[in-house]
């Protein structure tokens, strides 16, 4: 991938219906490398509960691969609908689905059952590109799918929902008939003009917290948003080492230097030859600002983050290992440093080789380890667990 | 009044986990009249890997003074004597 190619960033929230040990809503998604592009299905099942969870990851796994392997879209439909069990208390087999197919070039294909339609946020503005529908003959009634080709521009953001979330605070005076779609535009739009650029997850998880409120946080029914947003890519420098052989100070000074994101310096020493090489002062933390249990973090000019090296870095592995949402449980310089991670989509490594012969000791603790090791580790959680894109450099 | 002393505490790995975690919070330890008469800050590393000789740490340094493998008492300690200096 070249440095200005713009990515598309997937992000997607669910609430239960008040109650409800799960949800009745199934959000899926997958990368197709090969095919340099991203399917992902939306899907409501019938209900709520156990049930409307089975109907719809039945339909969202069903619907994500037929996608993949590029079956004509009326033949999924159908084989969709057969498979579906039949409510024993309705008598129909029903649930919706929205696919969305977007490769990395932008062009996208939605394909729309049931569901909310969905609209893409453009510069402040909605836009809902046209839409062509298709007969599905399922024995003996009618039913109508949407298809619609566009393609996604930069800071374009589709916005897809179940209607949940449209008829979120049905019922209540202030909005008698649910909050409706043209009061959810309103709300992405006005999220979205914030000075900063609001991420897809947080997009999203923004608009189901809003329709859980609608509720009087007792929602009536799943809600679920999935947002794509496509973009530049954000960069993340995270530098750490001297470099194996002395000469090679400057050209790292000026790596660091050059580098456009968002960068952060891991090492004592590190800290010392950037500050050395660019002239600039590394600024000490006052003491009682210190939290127990990592060294403090300092400050220089130009980088976001300054910490001490090898005792943080394998803070950051021992917490990115357990990480589970987004929510990080601890503060301090290691928090700093994931919480980084977690909004970059490219992570650079500049890694310095030179071992610490004084780390070598044997009298120290065994979370002294080398380098190269955690970094290791790091970045393959980082790939296999967080799904970020990893480029490292040895010095 | 008089000018603060500075003393830096080394927070670099090595010093870290060899004591300076345990400095974290000296100024509570410090007597009364010391007190206010002190500013501690966090360093980066002070240098101790350019000594000829074999590193000692933990390090701290106190008004440009480098004190080897220091401890609470000998910080204390240290301060006093250049007390007495000043006085006389």
């Amino acid at each position: 991938m070249a440095e200005n190619d713009l990515i598309i960033e997937i992000g997607a929230y669910q609430l239960n219906k008040n109650n409800k040990v799960v949800c009745g809503d199934t959000f899926l998604s997958k990368k197709v490398s090969g095919e340099n592009r991203y399917v992902a299905v939306l899907s409501d099942g019938l209900g709520s509960g156990i049930k409307a969870n089975v109907l719809s990851s039945l339909t969202a796994s069903m619907a994500l691969n037929f996608r993949l392997h590029h079956e004509p879209i009326i033949n999924s439909a159908k084989w969709i609908m057969d498979t579906l069990p039949i409510d024993s208390i309705r008598g129909i087999s029903y649930s919706t689905f929205t696919i969305v197919d977007v490769d990395f070039e932008g062009d996208t294909t939605v394909i729309e059952y049931g569901n909310p339609s969905f609209f893409i946020e453009r510069n402040g503005e909605i836009v809902n590109p046209a839409r062509e529908t298709m007969q599905l003959n399922n024995s003996g009634k009618l039913n109508e799918l949407d298809v619609s080709n566009f393609n996604l521009l930069e800071n374009d953001r589709l916005v897809m929902v179940s209607d949940g979330i449209t008829q979120s605070g049905i019922g209540y005076t202030d909005m008698p008939f649910g909050w409706g779609n043209k009061n959810l535009q309103d709300f992405v739009i006005r999220k979205n003009a914030a000075p900063l650029m609001i991420s897809a997850s947080d997009l999203a998880r923004a608009v189901v917290k809003k329709a859980s409120q609608n509720d009087i946080y007792k929602l009536q029914d799943d809600a679920s948003c999935a947002v794509f947003f496509r973009r530049k890519p954000r960069q993340l420098l995270l530098c750490s080492g001297p470099p194996f052989n002395a000469s090679k100070d400057k050209f790292l000074a000026n790596s660091v230097k050059e580098f456009k994101g968002t960068k952060i310096l891991c090492g004592g020493t590190t800290a010392k030859i950037i500050s050395r090489e660019l002239n600039r002062e590394i600024f000490p933390e006052p003491m009682d600002k210190m939290i127990y249990g990592l060294p403090p973090a300092f400050k220089m000019d130009g980088m976001d983050l300054v910490t001490e090296g090898i005792l943080t870095l394998d803070k950051v592995y021992q917490e990115l290992k357990v990480l589970q949402n987004q929510d990080i449980p601890i503060e301090g310089p290691a928090a700093s440093i994931i919480r980084y991670m977690m909004n970059a989509d490219v992570i650079h490594f500049l890694v310095g080789t030179c071992v610490n012969v004084a780390h070598q000791d044997p009298n120290l603790p065994v979370e002294l380890e080398i380098r190269r090791n955690v970094i290791k580790k790091i970045i393959r959680i980082l790939e296999e667990k967080f799904l970020k894109q990893v480029k490292v450099q040895y010095l | 009044m008089e000018k603060k002393l500075k003393l830096k505490i080394c927070v670099g790995t090595q010093c870290y986990v060899m004591g300076n975690h345990e400095l974290k919070d000296i100024k509570d330890h410090l007597p009364d009249d010391l007190k206010d008469k002190v500013y501690v800050e966090a360093a980066v590393c002070l240098g101790c890997d350019t000594l000829k000789s074999k590193p000692l740490p933990p390090y701290v340094e106190i008004d440009g003074k480098l004190i080897p493998q220091a401890t609470q008492e000998k910080i204390i300690e240290y301060l006093y004597s250049l007390e007495k200096q000043t006085v006389r």
